[in-house]
């Protein structure tokens, strides 16, 4: 009876072990393809162009607003938590390393996932499905060249690009919070942010955006070429997609900021 | 030529074909009828290799697609055109970039160019000036028909039409069935055509094979076909219930 138990359990684990290694394998060969499949560049070149302006279009709005709101929280929570003994210029400092090593990348990686991550699995699993993937392949179009590359090399460009973005409206969200209500200077809030501001930071969070752009495109482009079963099977994959690459993102988070600010 | 040999293929543990073999010769027109689920669809996805046998060969004009590279199987399927059953439209493009396509990708032909030849594949499926449609706006038998345009574009030697005319009203569908017939004597396009439509088949084909359990159990001219005593393909062409066909 126990003995049947732990059979069965170690059969379960075996079983799970097997499939991650199965799916892992099944991801790296998916991203040899895609760069295999790389040619006519001029073509190339306009499909990521038109996918940059889609990623762009799709994400903006939600970045600056929700990082506007991180800008706000981290400057009041500074502000407070400080309790009036750490003095007004750390305030800036508090909220442009936060910004620059963390909330930045972070919360554009998690948008993007949530919004071009998840319209990548849907779309593409929808033309998955509609057998409109064979299609190109039976036209003698590859579709890694076609659908895969453009929205990979998009994402990794627009990332960093976003993070940017986000970084700038949530230091300047805060930047207005802390002068227009907090009565601290101009000069002070300016000051405290030149003297902490170290171009390794910036450039490692850009570094995460890189590789998050990486896990958003890789799990939008193969959730969705791997959907079946119709509508249900869409509507699995964008789920996969997006669960996926935030759990990715979280956890890729964590090693690079080990790596690079030791 | 198209040469499939002892192809065997299961999907998890249905047996879709148990030692399958065919040969399709230059210029012919091969009408493949059989049951719904038999592996007709399938049969067409493994001469273009979207789907690999599980043992057995198919080659193309002496090529075996599955001995081939990833590049080398791009420019055997330079020779197809493939008519899916669903229509499989790019739903985020208008019909003239549906058709237009393979032009694009394959040709250095300019724009004007590429929309006088939509233009001309339209009209010949009875879409003219249809251009400018978006996928979604499309019929039924509208979206076949842009399928049927965009496979022949290229005008390539061989066609594969997966029921090309289910779903048209009987005047479009004999119109589909004269270009079928039109496209082969004018071009010497070797066409491949999956169809229920029995009085189609005798139309187009020059040949006629059905698919049963795994195997092409009778293959032959409409006159052989008709005259064929052969007793699943009589069912099948008479439409009855009662017979040796497993209908499960
Ligand atoms: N990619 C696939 N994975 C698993 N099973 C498949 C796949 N494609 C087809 N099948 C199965 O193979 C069998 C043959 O399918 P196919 O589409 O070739 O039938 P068909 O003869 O074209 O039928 P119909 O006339 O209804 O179109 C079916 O049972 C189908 O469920
Ligand atoms: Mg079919």
């Amino acid at each position: 009876m126990v003995k049947s138990v732990i059979d069965k359990f170690y059969y379960l684990i075996r079983n799970r072990i097997k499939n991650v290694i199965l799916l892992v394998n099944s991801i790296f060969l998916f991203i040899i393809e895609m760069f295999k499949s790389f040619e006519k560049p001029k073509i190339l070149l306009k499909l990521t162009i038109e996918q940059m302006y889609l990623t762009g279009n799709q994400s903006l709005p939600i970045i600056i607003v929700s990082s506007a709101a991180i800008g706000l929280v981290t400057t009041f929570q500074a502000k407070f938590q400080g309790r009036g003994i750490i003095p007004d210029i750390y305030i800036s400092t508090a909220l442009v390393k936060a910004t620059l090593e963390e909330l930045g990348p972070l919360l554009t990686g998690l948008m993007l996932s949530g919004r071009v991550g998840a319209a990548m699995a849907a779309e593409l699993g929808t033309m998955k499905v509609t057998e409109q993937i064979d299609a190109l392949s039976a036209m003698a179009i590859n579709p890694f060249r076609f659908l895969v590359l453009p929205r990979f090399l998009a994402v990794i460009i627009m990332a960093p690009i976003l993070t940017v973005i986000s970084e700038a409206s949530a230091i300047f969200s805060g930047y207005l919070l802390a002068t227009l209500s907090m009565n601290i200077l101009h000069e002070t809030f300016m000051k405290g942010m030149r003297f902490s501001f170290m171009p390794i930071e910036l450039f490692g969070g850009l570094i995460k955006a890189v590789i998050f752009g990486i896990i958003i495109s890789i799990a939008g482009t193969y959730t969705g070429f791997h959907a079946d079963g119709g509508a249900k099977g869409v509507g699995q994959a964008t789920t996969k997609a997006v669960v996926s690459a935030s759990v990715l993102i979280l956890i890729a988070d964590y090693l690079v900021a080990r790596l690079v600010f030791r | 030529m198209i040469s499939i040999k002892n192809l065997y293929k299961k999907f998890d543990s249905k047996i879709i074909y148990e030692d399958l073999s065919i040969d399709i010769e230059e210029g012919e027109k091969l009408v493949i009828i059989g049951q719904s689920g038999v592996g007709k669809s399938v049969l067409l996805k493994h001469i273009v290799g979207l789907i690999k046998p599980d043992s057995g060969t198919v080659s193309i004009d002496g090529t075996d697609l599955g001995k081939i590279g990833v590049s080398a199987l791009f420019r055997q399927r330079k020779k197809f055109g493939f008519v899916f059953q669903g229509g499989a439209l790019f739903d985020s493009m208008s019909v003239a970039e549906n058709v237009a396509l393979p032009l694009r990708e394959h040709t250095k032909m300019t724009f004007t160019g590429a929309m006088e030849k939509v233009s001309e594949k339209l009209e010949m499926v009875g879409l003219k000036g249809c251009e400018n449609l978006e996928t979604a706006e499309l019929s039924g038998g509208m979206r076949k028909r842009v399928a049927i345009a965009r496979a022949i574009i290229m005008e390539p030697a061989y066609i594969l039409y997966d029921e090309p005319t289910t779903g048209l009203d009987p005047i479009l569908a004999e119109h589909i069935n004269e270009l079928i017939v039109d496209l082969n004597a004018r071009l010497n396009i070797t066409s491949i055509v999956v169809t229920h439509d029995i009085s189609s088949a005798y139309t187009i084909a020059s040949r006629i094979a059905m698919l049963y359990q795994g195997k092409i159990i009778h293959s032959g001219s409409p006159q052989d076909t008709k005259k064929s005593n052969n007793p699943y393909l009589l069912q099948f062409l008479q439409g009855k219930s009662e017979g040796p066909i497993d209908t499960n």
